[in-house]
């Protein structure tokens, strides 16, 4: 009887069964209400506020950067009583700083449980605060960054103005990442924000700006059982124009039909993209140290937009390899565009993600 | 110097010798064995004792560069964002532990540790192995309010497999936990205590009613531009003093382990002390020893020499056989050593845990540097009691060496110079004794009796001497073993120091231990007066650590034919960097019901004065080590901040090692906050049964936990249980003493009845019987027996002084009253006597199994 008992506990326990569906899923497009909605999401399981960006110092030297905050909910309520220190989330908090120029790659991370006010995050407004890592829209609508690691040498002080208005990412904000229903995020952008301030490297500040992306999606499950991982970019063109893809990978590296993007013109409203309506082709490989093949250089074409060219990254270490948060490794990196549209010169920057090489993703992130 | 043909000289010579003369030789070889044993028993129970310890601190701690803890009491949890806002700090992360006891597993408990495995990560000693395999394990971990991680050893005991759960309470919360985990040490934490579990910082506090305490802050800082974090640390620990509160101590964290090494270090010297003496003994009888050797092979290296043996090489020989022979000793005694350490490791454990610190040690530990050092130590002793008799045989002519005759005995040698030595180490026991009491340095106590130890073994020949110019015995074997004794002083000499020395410890060792437990017993029976004792089942096992259920209190007042009930909280603490106890009690029940033993009070009544205001009452050994006497202030540093406190007055008290400060229990609650409690005394009406109020006591706190319930005859067994338990090391140490000393008598005859067959052949050629021989041995047997034994019953009194008044007072400040056990002594003397003449049997059967032709033959 015993081993009944402990062999269902084992089979709830992994399955996740024994819960009823607590969280909110991304079903059907959100209702948008902005600031509120800068502000955290409580009911939804995950939710990340992310920023990248490519920045040039008073010289002209290439750098790039990211700051990104996670929470992660591990239960709707905490089920401990009377302590100051129950987990209802985690958070994790993600920096990187790239300087092209000496080939330096630098990371740093963070994870809590935000007890006792380690972290603070507004339900009104995007007020985030994680161990001493900030992000904060200020009245006149900047973002204001802020985070450093003595550890590592590295940090940055940045302000970030949006030079367009958000976008809704999908179906108005709804971003499907595989046909089951649900297997979707919240998701909106601002595309280009004008950014200043400074970059820290081995200790070393440097006054930087640039252009920077930032992303702000909430979801429960967002992707399919058998996703392998994600290949995403986002490129800002010297035209004005951006464009954001995303190859949702199922085994065989297969591209789930899920996948989307998002082409948004200097001027106008942008336009939704289906998994039919790009490519991407890997053009090189990056073998890590510990033996994971990376993709490493791309050729992309949109035929609708009668755009091509290559994404090659500013430098091929870009991996984080994040011992706190149980050795998960992810490729993000500062690249560059080369290539043509509508038959003339097209150049730009931008951010690649590259995720599950190297390490399987999230188990958080299905359900 | 060439080695070469000396080595070969001595493999040849030596190893011919020791096959010839298997017995001496083999007696040789057990003393240094139980020498060298003893002293790695005890040097391996130490070691064990203190890195288990260091282990178990490590496991709950980590290895922060900087620690907070709460001195006696918990810390508010927000102190940890103090250290989380500075910049000089890398990690910060908070612990709180606490001892529960297990209703469904009679006599077992957890330490158990809550942790933040977020802010730990870079601290943690350990890794929780994942027993379901499955991702949502770890979240378990945090998200889950019943999950825990046990030790291995642990949950094989309680028969605890992943998923089942456990009962456990603490001060009156009772959790049912779940296993989820096993805790893997990890592998330099050796002998960490199997009853700590580890679960989230969340889980203990709202399972236990912990909210908004911790125990300790442990943090990782950052190295300045020279890479060090020393400057680092004083600096923070400047920012933050202003800030802490006054029962916080914070710091280094080596020297939380460093206190407790010192705290112990009392008890291990004791122990080493006498280890130590059983080393001495040994070293008495290989000298023994080698010396009869040497006189029975006077020819053979006359001839060596005559053949161009240098001296030096004579030595070298003499003293590498018995470095051989040790060699084989070490290494067996080592052997030896290692299983008694096996057998002592769960008493000495109980005694730590009951005087110091939690400590729980299931096996023992080796340091091959201590067996290593041990061995040496062996063959030191070994080395250095032959070069004495070797350096004698080098300068022995090949002349005289080689003349045949008195081989064996010869005139006896001046007795002043040891007279001299023996009032030389009187003079040091008198010296050292005073710097133990005075100059407050209490090690030097140690070598007070060792002083008056050696003094006792450099009289021996001189009171053999002494007792040999008393008339002999009138009957003819009486004659030759009085003249035989005589001229066999050289080397009786030394067997009667080597006896004496072991008698004089084994009878100030027992004097020392029952006058002591007489006191105690004594003391018991006036200040125990309650008829039942209430307290958390382990504290039996984990010392005063778990509180007990507030709620007992209440229920023991309600129960029928109870007519009072005294509290007593007891928190260990360290004022002013020693070791204290801090206690509290309802003085008025006190007072009424079970008055205390004033040695010195202010004017006025103590109780009165300490329910009205800051006064305390200290205990004689915290008045003593701290030299403060009443109207004096000792300052105690609580959660709401430093109070000084008035001493009232002294009284006596046995219970802490370390003094106890004892206050009533409303000044205790005013200024420390705390309301927990450790044990209960009940008080009857007349005329009810005990027995009938705890069975009915024990029923209504049954499904509160396990609870010990004392009648007041069961408490006194339980305290001088606990009282024999403290010094079962020392007396296996003083059987141990004995068996050397005894071996030494038949070691000491052996070598003589060698030596003297010649002698013997000629008295059995002239007509002695086999009888008389025997009779002649044995008597001359009781003649050294007398002469050790003799001057061991007189030094044992010193040796017992010097325990009680000097060891004691310096390191304890107890008052020790003197009871002379007579029975026990005279059964110390009679087994001396008689092992003396028992150990005399073999040679003296030997010798008088010689046939007189054989014994006659020239060699």
């Amino acid at each position: 009887m015993k081993t009944l008992i402990s062999f269902l506990y084992f089979f709830l326990a992994a399955s996740g069964l024994h819960a009823t569906e607590p969280w909110a899923r991304a079903i059907t497009p959100w209702s948008w209400s902005f600031p509120r909605d800068h502000g955290s999401h409580p009911e939804f399981k995950t939710e990340w506020w992310y920023l990248t960006g490519n920045l040039d110092d008073e010289k002209g030297n290439p750098y790039g950067y990211e700051l990104t905050f996670f929470r992660h909910g591990l239960q709707p309520v905490a089920t401990q009583t009377n302590s100051g220190w129950a987990v209802r989330d985690i958070f994790f908090g993600h920096l990187a700083v790239t300087d092209v120029r000496s080939g330096k790659f630098l990371f740093s991370e963070k994870i809590t449980r935000g007890a006792l006010g380690e972290v603070v995050i507004s339900q009104k407004d995007m007020q985030v605060q994680l161990a001493g890592w900030t992000l904060q829209r200020k009245p006149d609508s900047t973002l204001a960054m802020s985070a450093s690691d003595p550890t590592t040498g590295i940090g940055l002080d940045l302000s970030a103005t949006p030079l367009k208005p958000l976008i809704l990412q999908g179906e108005r904000g709804l971003s499907r990442k595989s046909a089951t229903p649900g297997n979707a995020s919240h998701y909106y952008s601002f595309t280009r924000l004008q950014t200043t301030g400074q970059l820290e490297i081995a200790g070393k500040k440097t006054p930087v700006k640039g252009l920077s992306w930032f992303d702000h999606e909430f979801s429960t499950s967002a992707l399919g059982e058998n996703q392998e991982g994600w290949d995403w970019f986002c490129l800002q063109f010297d035209s004005g124009d951006e464009l954001m893809l995303y190859r949702m990978r199922n085994p065989g590296d297969r591209t789930d039909p899920a996948s989307s993007g998002t082409w948004i013109p200097a001027h106008g409203s942008s336009l939704p993209l289906k998994s039919s309506d790009f490519t991407i082709v890997p053009l090189d490989e990056w073998k890590t140290s510990s033996g994971a093949t990376y993709p490493s250089g791309w050729k992309i074409s949109v035929p609708s937009l009668q755009l091509s060219g290559e994404v090659q990254p500013l430098l091929l270490d870009q991996e984080l390899r994040l011992q706190r948060t149980g050795n998960i490794r992810y490729w993000e990196g500062a690249c560059r565009f080369a290539g043509t549209r509508q038959g003339k010169p097209l150049s730009g920057r931008g951010y690649t993600e590259l995720t599950g090489y190297a390490s399987p993703i999230g188990q958080g992130m299905k359900e | 110097m060439n080695w070469f043909p000396t080595l070969r000289v001595f493999l040849s010579h030596g190893g011919r010798d020791f096959f010839r003369h298997k017995t001496l030789s083999l007696l040789n070889l057990l003393a240094l064995t139980v020498g060298v044993a003893a002293i790695v028993a005890i040097q391996t129970v130490n070691e064990t004792a203190l890195r288990s310890f260091r282990a178990s601190l490590d496991l709950v701690a980590g290895r922060p560069d900087f620690t907070i803890e709460g001195q006696g009491f918990r810390l508010p949890e927000k102190l940890i964002l103090l250290l989380r806002n500075d910049p000089a700090v890398r990690e910060v992360t908070p612990t709180i532990q606490l001892v529960a006891s297990l209703p469904d597993h009679p006599g077992e408990f957890l330490h158990l540790v809550g942790v933040d495995p977020f802010s730990n990560q870079e601290l943690v000693t350990y890794h929780l192995e994942d027993a379901l395999r499955s991702p949502t394990d770890a979240i378990a971990f945090v998200s889950e309010s019943d999950t825990i991680a046990l030790t291995r050893p642990l949950a094989d005991r309680l028969h605890l497999r992943p998923g089942d759960t456990l009962r456990a309470v603490s001060a009156g919360h009772q959790a049912n936990l779940r296993v989820r985990f096993m805790l893997e040490p990890s592998s330099d934490l050796l002998g960490a205590d199997d009853h700590l579990a580890i679960a989230d910082i969340a889980t203990v506090q709202s399972s236990f009613g912990l909210g908004g305490q911790i125990d300790r802050i442990e943090a990782l800082l950052r190295p300045d531009a020279s890479g060090k974090i020393t400057a680092v640390r004083s600096s923070l620990l400047e920012r933050l003093a202003p800030n802490l509160p006054a029962h916080a101590r914070a710091g280094s964290p080596e020297r939380r382990g460093q206190e407790v090494e010192k705290m112990l270090g009392a008890f291990q010297l004791n122990l080493t002390a006498l280890s130590l003496i059983a080393l001495v003994v040994g070293m008495f009888l290989v000298t023994n020893t080698v010396a009869a050797n040497v006189a029975r092979r006077r020819a053979e290296l006359g001839l060596l020499r005559s053949l161009g043996l240098d001296r030096r090489s004579v030595i070298i020989l003499i003293v590498g056989e018995s470095l051989l022979l040790a060699l084989l000793g070490a290494g067996l005694g080592i052997f030896l050593g290692l299983q008694v350490a096996r057998i002592l490791l769960q008493s000495v454990s109980s005694t730590v845990t009951s005087h110091y610190v939690l400590l729980s040690m299931k096996d023992i530990i080796v340091n091959p540097w201590s067996l290593l050092g041990a061995g040496l130590a062996g063959l030191l002793a070994a080395g250095l009691a032959a070069w004495w008799p070797a350096r004698e045989a080098s300068l022995v002519s090949p002349m005289d060496a080689l003349q045949p005759g008195n081989s064996a005995d010869r005139a006896s040698s001046p007795q002043s110079p040891f007279l001299r030595a023996s009032l030389l180490c009187l003079f040091f026991t008198l010296l050292f004794s005073a710097t133990a009491l005075y100059a407050r340095i209490p090690r030097t106590g140690f070598l007070a009796a060792l002083g008056i130890l050696l003094a006792a073994a450099f009289l021996a020949p001189v009171f053999g001497r002494l007792l040999g110019g008393l008339p002999s015995p009138p009957i003819a074997s009486g004659k030759l073993a009085h003249s035989a004794f005589l001229r066999g002083l050289h080397r009786h000499g030394l067997a009667a120091a080597a006896l004496s020395v072991a008698v004089a410890m084994a009878i100030g060792v027992t004097i020392m231990v029952h006058s002591f437990r007489a006191t105690v017993d004594q003391w018991i029976g006036e200040s125990i007066k309650a008829d039942l004792f209430i307290a958390p089942s382990t504290n039996l096992i984990a010392g005063a650590l778990e509180p007990l259920d507030p709620q007992a209190e209440t229920l023991a007042l309600a129960t029928p034919g109870v007519r009072a009930v005294g509290t007593y909280r007891e928190i260990r603490l360290f004022l002013n960097g020693t070791p204290a106890k801090l206690a509290a009690c309802r003085l008025e029940i006190l007072r009424a019901y079970n008055p205390l033993t004033f040695l010195s009070t202010l004017p006025g009544d103590p109780y009165e004065l300490c329910q009205k205001g800051d006064f305390a009452i200290i205990s004689e050994n915290f008045a003593r080590r701290r030299q403060i006497k009443p109207g004096d202030t000792v300052f105690l540093p609580t959660p709401t901040g430093t109070h000084p406190l008035q001493v009232a007055a002294i009284f006596r008290d046995y219970t802490s090692e370390s003094g106890l400060l004892l206050l009533d229990r409303s000044t205790y609650r005013r200024l420390t906050q705390d309301q927990g409690l450790t044990s209960l005394a009940i008080h009857l009406e007349p005329g009810i049964s005990p027995k009938t109020v705890g069975d009915s006591l024990r029923e209504q706190l049954r499904p509160r936990g396990e609870f010990l319930v004392y009648s007041q005859a069961g408490l006194r067994d339980e305290a001088l249980r606990i009282f024999d338990r403290s010094f079962a090391v020392t007396a296996l140490l003083r059987t141990l003493a004995i068996a050397v000393a005894a071996l030494g008598v038949t070691l000491s005859l052996t070598a003589l009845g060698v030596e003297r067959t010649r002698e013997i052949g000629i008295l059995r050629a002239t007509g002695a019987s086999r009888n008389q021989i025997l009779r002649t041995i044995m008597i001359e047997a009781a003649y050294l027996g007398a002469t050790g034994i003799s001057i061991g019953l007189v030094t044992g009194f010193a040796v017992a002084l010097i325990l009680m008044q000097v060891i004691n007072r310096a390191f304890f400040g107890w008052t020790i009253d003197w009871h002379t056990p007579y029975p026990s002594l005279l059964g110390i003397i009679l087994g001396m006597m008689i092992a003396c003449l028992l150990a005399s049997l073999p040679p003296a059967w030997r010798a008088s199994r010689l046939s007189p032709a054989e014994a006659l033959r020239s060699e």
